[in-house]
């Protein structure tokens, strides 16, 4: 199974890390302790009042109507073209990414070097793609918006450029791990570099390179809807119209459509990527080969430019280059007061307990909820079905944008960073649910098989045999869980009124572009510490 | 840049007072000095760990000496530039004892990428949407006997068939010096006896000069005209087959005093 877990593994052995001694197991501990208590504390629980009493009668009219969506010509019209929009903006999205990502990765990868530079090119790689990753997609849409207007570009560009520099690394990283000796070989019989990578890497990669691409279009997919969320139109824009006039039986049209969509994507990735990889090399008879795949792809981002009538022309048209200039002008210099920079400090803190404070929501919904959801050995016809439940309310988790959580959330909650928390937390719980029941599925069935033929209950035998040998995917994913909250309090902060993302809000709203500006910077700083405390842990704890 | 792989005195490969030390451990090759002519068929033999496949990744270009020089037709291929070292390598062909065939691949490709050296890298990227010249690596999957694998995907094929895979790579890319790290070890005797024929014929055909490594003795003396025992990194004898006295060759496989070889230490 290539999954994230795997390119970890990749990053852990090149670095050649021991297990932690006793002393840094209890740094780490006491660690993430702290972080844990200062999140508590700057989340103002138990130091101010969280819960809206009133708001539970709305939340409860919102999820009675989940079983009354309006289902009429004209509704089902309007989510059927909001549903193609979405989907067209993943889809492209998608597409330039992986190609940019393909083309990039393969540019600069240390696979494609002699074995003396090789070190030197993958750590550039790495420093210049991170101030691209990690400015979240619904930054880039506000910034493009403003550059291009109303377009649909802003929306597939913002979901490309992130993503790209995210696929140029990784890919970049999944050469460089296949093996080295082909490479060389062809190398000492006269071939160029770029010859003898095409022969020997490309191929060798191919495989891995795919998977990666289905899963960055699922998340596409999601990033699509956040984004109509914030004003760029398909399934998460009607989703807001209706919130906004308190239409829950529109509302959950669109969510029920957003949830097929998710499932359909989500359990078609599983499937290419499982049917990619569990084979050694050797080709079922019924899997559509490297070029079809690839080839049914690019179809697909043709089609979606045709759905979306995209004109490329507008990305240097006169208007595009007036309003460039423009943008330079009055967003340079950033604001660095010391009156703004204090304010930053705060927010950033606040920015950082809400993303802790959502890890530990999600990790506590995705480590039930994986358990409680896994299709495993030995379970009854109940407990299937229960499974199946399970499944599907981490689905719904995870269909439903963060920011739409966010919204809901500040109905029981007063606002301020705990709904923003909460809301984070509930969405990312479904992504990590089914990262985690993957990673369950995926675990040698041996113990426990030996424990269900000992006589053990289903449950009893997923505690010991199968959460042992879990438990180092779900710390590796739970980390790697957090990187990603952090990019996204921007969205859930927006909603809910907290952290930098709503101070970004107010900034824009105001047209105070030079705060704006020192706010993203902060924003990337932030992220990049998070990343850095985050590989660290892993590593620490990687065995 | 066309290179004159025939130098003034006919030497294909030279090394002088040659030394390889991997990392901290015992040095794998030491102090070895060894020149071959055109047209030569040398059998390199020795227990394993003596330091033959190191030997022989040297003279590929895929090691590089710790100590003392090593030269191609004529040329130290460390001071060329990049563009002529290439053309250099071109007339070097090597099979791994490890094969180092890219199996996710068609076989043609990869019988293919013996060309490499010769061809830009458009015709090398075109060729694997369509193969470029398939006749050419037919033909040599034929002389091996697979010809009907041409179309399958490596990773599908027996470890014999791939051996002769890396094989049929080697005699596309028709290199004046041909290097093989223990070719015939995963066929069978009648395809090992075919093989080492096929490697004959180039040496008869196009003069191009073979250093092989074998660990059947019998087949190194129908094959070698020249027989090399390598031990711990140095060279026990050097002479044709009829100076290689049975004694001799059980000495270099005796259980004696065996140091260790250099991976093991580390």
């Amino acid at each position: 199974m290539t999954d994230l877990v795997a390119l970890e593994a990749v990053a852990i052995r090149r670095s050649r890390v021991r297990s932690p001694s006793t002393l840094g197991r209890a740094a780490i501990a006491i660690l993430g302790a702290g972080l844990v208590g200062f999140a508590v504390w700057d989340l103002r629980i138990g130091r101010q009042a969280l819960i809206n009493g009133r708001g539970f009668n709305e939340l409860g009219r919102f999820f009675a109507a989940a079983v009354h969506p309006r289902i009429d010509r004209a509704m089902a019209h309007l989510v059927g073209s909001a549903t193609v929009t979405t989907l067209s903006y993943a889809v492209l999205g998608t597409v330039l990414s992986a190609t940019v990502g393909f083309v990039v990765g393969a540019f600069v990868t240390p696979a494609r070097f002699d074995r003396q530079t090789a070190g030197r090119v993958a750590r550039t790689v790495s420093a210049i793609t991170i101030p691209v990753r990690g400015v979240h997609e619904v930054l880039w849409a506000l910034i493009l918006l403003n550059l291009l207007g109303i377009n649909p570009l802003v929306a597939v560009l913002a979901i490309a450029i992130p993503f790209s520099a995210v696929s140029a690394k990784v890919f970049s990283e999944l050469f460089a791990a296949q093996p080295r000796a082909p490479f060389d070989a062809l190398r000492a019989l006269g071939a160029g570099r770029n010859s003898a990578f095409f022969y020997a890497v490309i191929p060798n990669a191919a495989r891995d390179c795919i998977s990666y691409a289905f899963y960055r279009f699922e998340c596409a997919i999601r990033s699509a809807a956040v984004l109509g969320v914030v004003g760029a139109g398909g399934l998460g824009y009607e989703l807001l119209l209706s919130f906004q006039s308190a239409n829950y039986h529109e509302m959950w049209t669109c969510i029920w459509a957003l949830v097929a969509m998710s499932a359909v994507v989500d359990s078609t990735s599983t499937r290419v990527r499982s049917r990619r990889t569990s084979t050694d090399g050797r080709t079922r008879r019924r899997a559509p080969s490297h070029t079809t795949l690839v080839a049914g792809f690019l179809l697909f981002g043709v089609l979606a430019a045709v759905a979306l009538k995209i004109d490329v022309s507008s990305l240097w048209s006169s208007r595009t280059r007036r309003e460039f200039s423009l943008l330079i002008d009055t967003w340079l210099p950033p604001d660095f007061s010391t009156s703004h920079v204090r304010t930053l400090v705060t927010l950033a803190r606040e920015t950082v307990a809400i993303s802790v404070g959502s890890l530990v929501v999600s990790v506590a919904i995705a480590a039930a909820g994986s358990l409680g959801s896994a299709r495993l050995d030995g379970q009854g016809r109940a407990r299937r079905t229960g499974g199946w439940v399970v499944r599907s309310l981490l689905l719904l988790a995870r269909s439903i944008p963060a920011a739409v959580w966010a919204y809901l959330a500040v109905i029981a909650f007063f606002s301020g960073p705990f709904p923003a928390a909460v809301a984070l937390g509930i969405y990312n719980g479904g992504v990590l649910g089914r990262m985690l029941g993957e990673v369950i599925e995926n675990l040698d069935r041996r113990p426990r098989a030996a424990l269900l033929a000992g006589g053990a209950s289903s449950f009893t035998a997923s505690i010991y045999g199968s959460l042992p040998l879990a438990a180092p995917s779900y710390l590796t994913y739970s980390l790697y869980r957090w990187e990603v909250a952090m990019r996204e309090t921007v969205v859930v902060g927006i909603a809910a009124s907290g952290g930098l993302g709503y101070a970004m809000k107010q900034q824009l709203a105001s047209f105070a572009w030079p705060k704006f500006v020192s706010t993203i910077l902060a924003m990337i700083l932030l992220t990049l510490a998070v990343d850095l405390i985050s590989a660290r842990l892993r590593r620490g704890l990687a065995r | 840049m066309m290179l004159d792989v025939g130098s003034a005195d006919g030497s294909v490969l030279e090394f002088d007072r040659l030394s390889v030390r991997y990392g901290e451990g015992a040095p794998a090759v030491q102090g070895i000095s060894l020149r071959v002519a055109r047209a030569e068929r040398v059998v390199l033999l020795g227990p394993s760990g003596s330091g033959k496949t190191t030997l022989l990744n040297v003279a590929a270009g895929i090691v590089a000496p710790t100590a003392g020089s090593w030269r191609l037709f004529g040329v130290d291929p460390l001071a060329l530039r990049p563009r002529s070292l290439r053309s250099l390598r071109a007339h070097v062909g090597m099979v791994h004892q490890q094969l180092h065939l890219v199996a996710p691949l068609k076989v043609i490709h990869n019988v293919n990428a013996g060309a490499l050296g010769s061809w830009s890298m458009s015709r090398a990227v075109r060729s694997l949407l369509r193969p470029v010249e398939p006749s050419l690596a037919v033909a040599v999957l034929d002389r091996l006997g697979i010809g009907e694998k041409a179309f399958a995907r490596t990773s599908s094929l027996s470890g014999g068939q791939q051996q002769r895979v890396a094989l049929a790579r080697v005699l596309r890319q028709q290199p004046n010096l041909i290097l093989a790290d223990e070719p015939v070890s995963a066929v069978d005797p009648t395809w090992s006896a075919e093989v080492l024929r096929l490697l004959g014929e180039e040496v008869r055909e196009r003069h191009a000069a073979v250093v092989i490594a074998l660990h059947d003795v019998e087949l190194a003396r129908s094959f070698g005209d020249r027989l090399v025992g390598v031990r711990d990194g140095r060279v026990i004898f050097d002479g044709p087959p009829s100076a290689v006295t049975d004694d001799m060759i059980s000495a270099l496989y005796a259980f004696g005093a065996p140091r260790l070889p250099a991976a093991l230490l580390r």
